[in-house]
């Protein structure tokens, strides 16, 4: 008997440990979702090596960044006081920048599909449709804020390292071929670069001056657009195997983790900016700034 | 009436023959060994009297037919009949031989002229007559019409009887004589059947007169003993017979031809004539039932039948009497057969064709006598033991007659009956050939009966299987063909029982048996009822030692783990959304059950290969089926647990019963419980209290997996003691990654990685160290290129730097836990990679935090910091690497600061330096015999 304790003692505890599985909130997910992060957490590693060699400097960036605004098929929105007014809330946040030599600008995008994106070089887009999902200058504050989070912490010129550096060394095709692949193979970890772009937006937002909850918001709100998952039962560990598999392949692509789990990461970075008091007091919210086109900086309402 | 009376005066005429032919023959034999045993003492006597001669060669005994011991199977010999001597005439000369012989020293064309064309005349002669007696003429009436027949008729003897005895004139005498018996047969037949010719108004006396007609015919050609002669007059008698109109008379006078026929043939064992007057007799038969228009089906049938107990019962005396049945003998009855049956049928299909079973049905009881009798006068302990029933059936054995009844009673019943009616019938058949066989102590007829089996079984694979029509059998709703395939298996196991060498019979049941579980069991528990079945069939021949039985055991449970794989594993061909549970629970209760039977054999019930095998086998299935049953019942998140547990319970039983394959099935269980973790629980979100379940499930798989490398060590089991630790080490590094998120994922590590090490060294283990110093290099790089770009922070501080202080902190309490000597060389080189980690990983954390202007200065506190911890602490590596820093230092101050940095920073860069680098100097030159003493 002594001689079996051990044995009896693992055993004990396993079902000990199962029984508490059945008395818990169970949210179970089968997919292969664990192996797709541990597999981008090794090639983010391994990618930050060579884009540590290959950084640019700012003007580089900055004249790479010119062109390609120069040559974007998005049409500008033919709207003034909108576009004056995205620049002076856009130019608040950008002046708690990380790059101080980095000048950012803001376009409005003449589109209905709410999206918001950043190109290398400090240029920001907005669409008109995101713009009309917005109901405050502090959600306003957040989305741009995130957009330049991405310049601010080089996402978005690393795409472009490789085919800068050796394109000077004359093998330019070389190097947009690794880009290539090193995009596809980032596309693992491009989400945690999204949730790196919400804390540090979240932190823009608040050095501004802006309510972080209004990030929450906008989550909340572009939740309600998405797609749900839903779970299917298979017949057998096989079936299951081979389910999991594709599903897998099919979620590789998704640039964009799912809106919940954002949301999730944003209400804790947010939850720890309040528990260390870096946001006290009451910040602003912007309603009538946003419904006017007059930003903050410029006039603030009660 | 009168056939029937004609027939048994044949029958009775003809058995009379037979034994007064039989007795004669025997005296003859008896004279002629007489004879020549006297010749051989004359000459014996002779000789002697010369020189002294040699003996001659014994007599060779008379060949009696000596009883063999039986084997397993064939039955000892029937004392009802005792073996009589076989006695074989010489053989006689071909049909060549006698042509040749016959034609030497003449041309063909004397031949042609002087025999054919006799024989030829004779018969236009007597169709003449036959054509002129059937024939009304005004000037002649009937009486004048026979005179003049038997007037012709006896005219043609009287002249061949006087031709013939001048050799001459022999063969044309003797065609002569032919034909004259053929037209007073005819004379004496159409004297009562043909209007033209009728002087006989009596039926009976008419017969009478057939029949006397036809002893005289034979009493006469007994005198000449001519094939030939005797052939020719029968022959002309069948064709007048032919061409007379039809009446019941004609056929009724085809009777004593054919027995007085059959009787020559027998007496002088004239083969060709047998087959010619059987041929004959048919053919006549079949040309009046053509011309006929109307008459009695049953009167026609008697006929026939009559005419087949004529030629039969020749057949049958020539084998009671051991007649040398070589050459066309041999084939009366089988023709004799055909032609029966032909001339049947046809009668049959003309009348009631929708009734023909009832033909084949008499055929049948007539044969199955037949089979009786022969079986009486041939018995088969009359032939060799090694005799073949083919070289039986020819010589005159009941296997011909036997066969035929079969054949015939399963035509009939196709024609009788259909669809599972059938098959039963044709099953009853079968069986009660078998069975027969069986009591009988027969071999021919149980083969018989097994290979008639063969139907039912095909027509039930054949045709009812594909109907899924059900109804009430013994209270319970079956398919329609279950009660067949029951009682066929019931019946081959009986007969397997009456004879245990007829194994097929217990493999066909077995089949049958596991066709109707798997058409009635319901989809998922056709593979619990074949492993059951198998049990079965497994303790049974195990019982009574029947190895047979233990293969249809290893058939039926192969079958049955090939249904669980597809159905209850794989899920195919089920409606529902997962396979049930109960058949699995089942099939699993069974396979261990059986497994752990098999573990309990003693070594000497079975081959230890053949325990070995299916031992295995079936613990290998009881485990699938396990794993499958966890996966099935259990909650996703705990599936993996199970896995772990099963192969931990498999190994330790590995181990207790010393069955190494238990073992691999249980590392394989650890395998699949390894791979399931990150399918399922990994990123699973559910929580009890504060734990997650992703702990909860996880950390009992460490723990196990860790036990499990403490049991192979004590059991000795060196390559796969080396793999636990690690793939526990890989969970526990995984879990953290996922249980304490992105940015503490590296602390983590850290604290493991000190922990691993601290055991390692503590308790000798090579692995646990090795595995500490992967770790902490992992924890290195990912510190490098994950935690020093996360923009979070905590309470104002971020989180690189606390993360990175704790890594470091880590790194530097390795360094000083490691030993400064150890036997291995990576050992030796621990305590400096430790070291080396902690201050590089320092620099950076400070090139990130501290911005430009300020590195140097940062560095270079470093640097002094390291120097100072070295001479304190007595740690080389750390003053070298301070040392190593300040070099740096000093070269970025030269080649960057001058250049880049504004002249306030560049400034006190400088000073700094200076002051830390002099600080250094003066250490070193203080403490110099210190130092001395430690370097």
């Amino acid at each position: 008997m002594v001689k079996r304790l051990p044995l009896i003692l693992v055993v004990l505890f396993a079902v000990c440990c199962a029984a508490a599985v059945m008395y818990g909130t169970r949210q179970p997910e089968v997919s292969l979702a664990s192996v797709l992060e541990i597999w981008g957490d090794v090639l983010r590693d391994a990618d930050q090596v060579g884009l540590r060699m290959t950084r640019v400097s700012d003007a580089e960036e900055m004249q790479l960044g010119h062109n390609l605004a120069a040559a974007s098929p998005w049409p500008p929105a033919a709207d003034p006081i909108r576009q004056a007014y995205v620049e002076d809330v856009g130019r608040v946040l950008a002046a708690h920048a990380t790059r101080r030599g980095m000048v950012y600008e803001f376009h409005v995008v003449d589109s209905s599909a709410p999206n918001a994106f950043a190109i290398a070089g400090g240029h920001v887009y907005i669409t008109a449709g995101m713009l009309a999902l917005l109901e405050t200058e502090a959600e306003l504050a957040s989305v741009l804020g995130h957009e330049i989070s991405h310049i601010d912490l080089r996402h978005c010129i690393e795409r472009y390292q490789y085919a800068l550096k050796l394109e000077k060394l004359h093998a330019a095709p070389a190097g947009q071929m690794l880009d290539v692949f090193r995009t596809l193979a980032s596309v693992e970890y491009a989400k945690y670069q999204e949730m790196d772009a919400d804390a540090q937006g979240v932190r823009l937002a608040v050095e501004s001056g802006y309510n972080p909850d209004a990030a929450v918001r906008v989550f909340y709100r572009l939740n309600r657009l998405a797609v749900r998952r839903g779970r299917r039962i298979e017949r057998s560990p096989v079936a299951e195997s081979v389910h999991v598999t594709g599903q897998a392949l099919g979620d590789y692509f998704r640039s964009h983790p799912p809106s919940a789990d954002r949301t999730a990461h944003l209400t804790e970075q947010i939850r720890r900016y309040r528990v260390s008091g870096a946001v006290s007091g009451a910040l602003y919210e912007g309603r009538e700034n946003y419904q006017r086109r007059v930003a903050a900086s410029r006039q603030r309402f009660s | 009436m009168i056939a029937l009376l004609v027939l048994a005066l044949s029958v009775v005429a003809i058995v009379l023959l037979v034994m007064v032919g039989r007795l004669k023959r025997r005296l003859e034999e008896a004279e002629e060994r007489q004879r020549e045993t006297i010749a051989r003492v004359y000459a014996l006597e002779l000789r002697q009297e010369v020189r002294p001669a040699p003996l001659p060669p014994p007599l060779p005994p008379p060949v009696i037919a000596a009883p063999i011991p039986s084997q397993v199977e064939e039955p000892a010999l029937s004392p009802a009949v005792e073996p009589r001597p076989v006695l074989e005439a010489a053989p006689g000369p071909t049909w060549g031989e006698r042509m040749r012989e016959k034609m030497q020293g003449e041309e063909w064309e004397a031949v042609v002229g002087g025999s054919w064309l006799n024989k030829l005349g004779v018969l236009v002669t007597v169709v003449g007559l036959a054509l002129f007696l059937s024939y009304s003429l005004s000037h002649m009436g009937p009486a004048g019409r026979v005179a003049a027949g038997y007037m012709l008729g006896l005219a043609m003897l009287g002249a061949g009887v006087a031709l013939e005895r001048r050799p001459r004139y022999l063969v044309y005498g003797r065609g002569l004589i032919g034909g004259g018996w053929a037209a007073v047969y005819f004379t004496s037949y159409a004297a009562h059947a043909l209007d033209a010719a009728r002087v006989i108004e009596d039926p009976r006396a008419g017969a009478v007169l057939l029949a006397a007609v036809s002893a005289a015919t034979v009493v006469h050609a007994l005198r000449y003993r001519s094939q030939t002669v005797t052939g020719l007059a029968y022959f002309v008698g069948f064709i007048t017979l032919s061409i007379t109109p039809v009446t019941a008379f004609s056929v009724a006078a085809l009777v004593p031809l054919a027995a007085s026929l059959a009787y020559l043939a027998y007496r002088f064992s004239w083969s060709r004539i047998a087959i010619g007057g059987a041929m004959g007799t048919y053919l006549v038969f079949l040309v009046n039932a053509a011309r006929s228009t109307g008459g009695s089906l049953a009167a026609a049938q008697t006929m026939l039948v009559v005419y087949w107990l004529v030629f039969e019962s020749l057949d049958i005396v020539n084998a009671a009497g051991r007649i040398d049945r070589r050459g066309a003998m041999c084939a009366l009855s089988p023709l004799n057969a055909i032609w029966f049956l032909v001339a049947s049928a046809s009668v049959w299909a003309h009348s009631q064709p929708a009734h023909m079973y009832k033909l084949w049905f008499m055929a049948m009881g007539l044969y199955l006598a037949a089979t009786a009798i022969r079986a009486r006068v041939r018995p088969p302990s009359s032939f060799a033991p090694q005799t073949g029933p083919l070289v039986r059936f020819w010589a005159g054995g009941y296997e011909g007659a036997l066969t035929l009844a079969a054949g015939l009673a399963v035509a009939a019943l196709f024609q009788y009956t259909a669809g599972l009616r059938l098959s039963m019938c044709l099953l009853g058949v079968a069986e009660l050939l078998f069975l027969a066989g069986v009591f009988l102590n027969e071999r021919y007829p149980r083969d018989l009966g097994s290979l008639l089996c063969v139907l039912p079984v095909l027509r039930l694979v054949g045709l009812h299987l594909g109907d899924s029509t059900r109804g009430v059998a013994l209270s319970r709703n079956l398919l329609q063909w279950t009660p067949l395939a029951a009682l066929s298996a019931a019946v081959f196991y009986l007969n397997r029982a009456l004879r245990p060498a007829r194994v097929y019979f217990g493999y066909a049941g077995a089949a049958l048996v596991a066709l109707i579980l798997g058409f009635e069991a319901p989809r998922e528990y056709v593979g619990p009822a074949w492993v059951l079945l198998a049990g079965v069939l497994f303790e049974f021949g195990l019982d009574r030692a029947r190895r047979d039985f233990r293969y249809q055991a290893y058939g039926a449970g192969a079958a049955g783990l090939v249904a669980l794989a597809s159905v209850n594993v794989l899920g195919t061909g089920i409606r529902a959304l997962r396979p049930e549970w109960v058949p699995q629970l089942a099939a699993l209760v069974m396979l261990y059950g059986a497994a752990a039977r098999w573990i309990a054999f003693r070594r000497e019930a079975l081959g230890e290969g053949e325990r070995g095998v299916v031992r295995d086998v079936l613990s290998a299935a009881g485990s699938v089926m396990l794993a499958t049953l966890a996966w099935n019942v259990l909650p996703l998140e705990l599936v993996a647990v199970a896995w772990a547990l099963e192969g931990l319970l498999l190994v330790e039983l590995g181990f207790a019963l010393r069955i190494p394959f238990l073992e691999y099935q249980g590392h394989a269980a650890g395998a699949l419980a390894f791979g399931r973790l990150f399918v399922a629980n990994f990123t699973g979100t559910g929580v009890t209290g504060v734990i997650s379940h992703r702990v909860l499930t996880v950390l009992p798989i460490i723990v196990l997996q860790y036990y499990l490398w403490k049991r192979l060590r004590e059991q000795s089991r060196t390559l796969l003691c080396r793999v636990y630790p690690y793939t526990a080490a890989f969970l526990a590094f995984v879990l953290m990654r996922f249980e304490l998120g992105r940015v503490f994922t590296v602390t983590g590590w850290s604290v493991f990685a000190l922990a691993l090490l601290a055991l390692g060294l503590r308790y000798r283990l090579d692995d646990l160290r090795w595995q500490s110093y992967l770790l902490s290099i992992a924890a290195f790089i990912r510190s490098w290129n994950t935690n020093f770009y996360i923009p979070e922070s905590l309470g104002g501080w971020r989180m690189r730097v606390l993360t990175g202080a704790i890594v470091i902190a880590c790194f530097y309490a390795g360094e000083f836990l490691c030993p400064r000597r150890a036997a291995d060389r990576i050992g030796a080189r621990a305590r400096v990679m430790f070291s080396l980690l902690a201050t590089l990983l320092l620099a950076v954390l400070l090139y990130y935090e501290v911005s430009g202007a300020l590195l140097t200065v940062a560095w270079g506190l470093e640097g002094v910091a390291l120097m100072l911890a070295g001479f304190s602490l007595r740690e080389r590596s750390m003053r070298l690497s301070g040392l190593t820093l300040l070099g740096v230092c000093i070269g970025k101050l030269f080649f960057y600061d001058l250049r880049r940095l504004d002249t306030p920073h560049r400034i006190l860069s400088f000073i700094l330096l200076g002051l830390f680098l002099l600080g250094v100097s003066w250490i070193y030159t203080r403490f110099r015999d210190a130092i001395r003493r430690y370097l």
